[in-house]
């Protein structure tokens, strides 16, 4: 197994539980939700690039003959960019630690307070289509990883019963 | 490392772009709804004649009480989002193979007089 598909299972693993722990702010306040998610965005380019060489291979041939998924996957990916963009957007833009912390006032927007909870659940929404349409490769690199765990242990075991 | 950069270069700008389309669109909107509460949290009026409600007394702006720090109620939303995900990931999966199912059963093309057959291997 090569270790690019390995860091990007530990990589989209990290950011689906980081996602669900920052669409709930009470469990972590305010102050820690906003530092938090404004560090996972680097996260979630890093996810983008590692899929880069797709996009543009699906990107130029997207209005020619394509298998159907890819295009569903495309345009699912296109509409998760918006969302999230939107997102973190709305979510600077009623900042309450990390704007005012940069020395930026804190701006009440109850329109941008609105954006940012109808955005954050669409997200959602398309997170879970999203992970639905990989969860093939999902389970494949699970079975993978944790295999090789399993059969290293397996072996270090039988390694240790030998020295006895 | 070029290469990377470029195309990060590339993504950031797009991300910024698309911000400033939706910043744009949405500041639109905004100016054409302002605030119901112009401070920003809701006022609430102590009656006439009647003992100051001391629990309005450091009170929180509208909609600030599910954000405060609360394990239990952090917990069960995270919970439920969770189950919600469950449940999405669980129909796409279930539609998905149906739809395989219903690709494989269909019947195959056939054109010129060339029979196409289905690898059953």
């Amino acid at each position: 197994m090569n270790l690019k598909a390995r860091t990007r299972f530990w990589l989209d693993l990290f950011l689906f539980i980081s996602f669900l722990v920052f669409m709930e702010p009470a469990l972590t306040g305010i102050p820690i939700h906003e530092w938090l998610a404004t560090a996972a965005i680097l996260t979630f380019l890093i996810h983008i690039l590692t899929q880069w060489d797709w996009i543009i291979a699906v990107g130029k041939r997207f209005f020619q003959k394509l298998f159907h998924q890819s295009r569903l996957n495309f345009v699912l990916d296109l509409l998760l960019l918006l969302s999230m963009t939107t997102v973190i957007l709305s979510g600077f833009l009623i900042s309450r630690s990390v704007l005012p912390a940069l020395g930026i006032p804190e701006a009440r927007n109850f329109f941008w307070r609105r954006i940012h909870d109808a955005s954050a659940n669409l997200t959602l929404l398309i997170v879970a289509v999203h992970v639905g349409l990989h969860w093939d490769w999902i389970v494949n690199t699970a079975k993978r990883i944790f295999g090789r765990l399993g059969r290293k242990q397996n072996f270090s075991q039988a390694a240790a019963k030998l020295e006895r | 490392m070029f290469k990377v950069l470029l195309r990060a270069s590339i993504l950031i700008i797009v991300v910024f772009l698309t911000g400033l389309a939706i910043y744009w669109l949405g500041q639109r909107q905004a100016m054409a709804s302002p605030s119901p509460f112009p401070e920003g949290r809701a006022v609430f009026a102590r009656p006439e004649g009647r003992p100051p409600f001391e629990r309005f007394e450091g009170r929180e702006g509208f909609g600030e009480r599910g954000e405060r720090f609360s394990l239990t109620r952090g917990l069960s939303g995270l919970i439920g989002r969770f189950v919600m995900v469950a449940i999405i990931v669980a129909v796409v999966i279930g539609l998905g193979r149906l739809m395989r199912l219903a690709l494989v059963s269909a019947p195959l093309p056939q054109s010129n007089g060339i029979v196409v057959h289905r690898d059953e291997g």
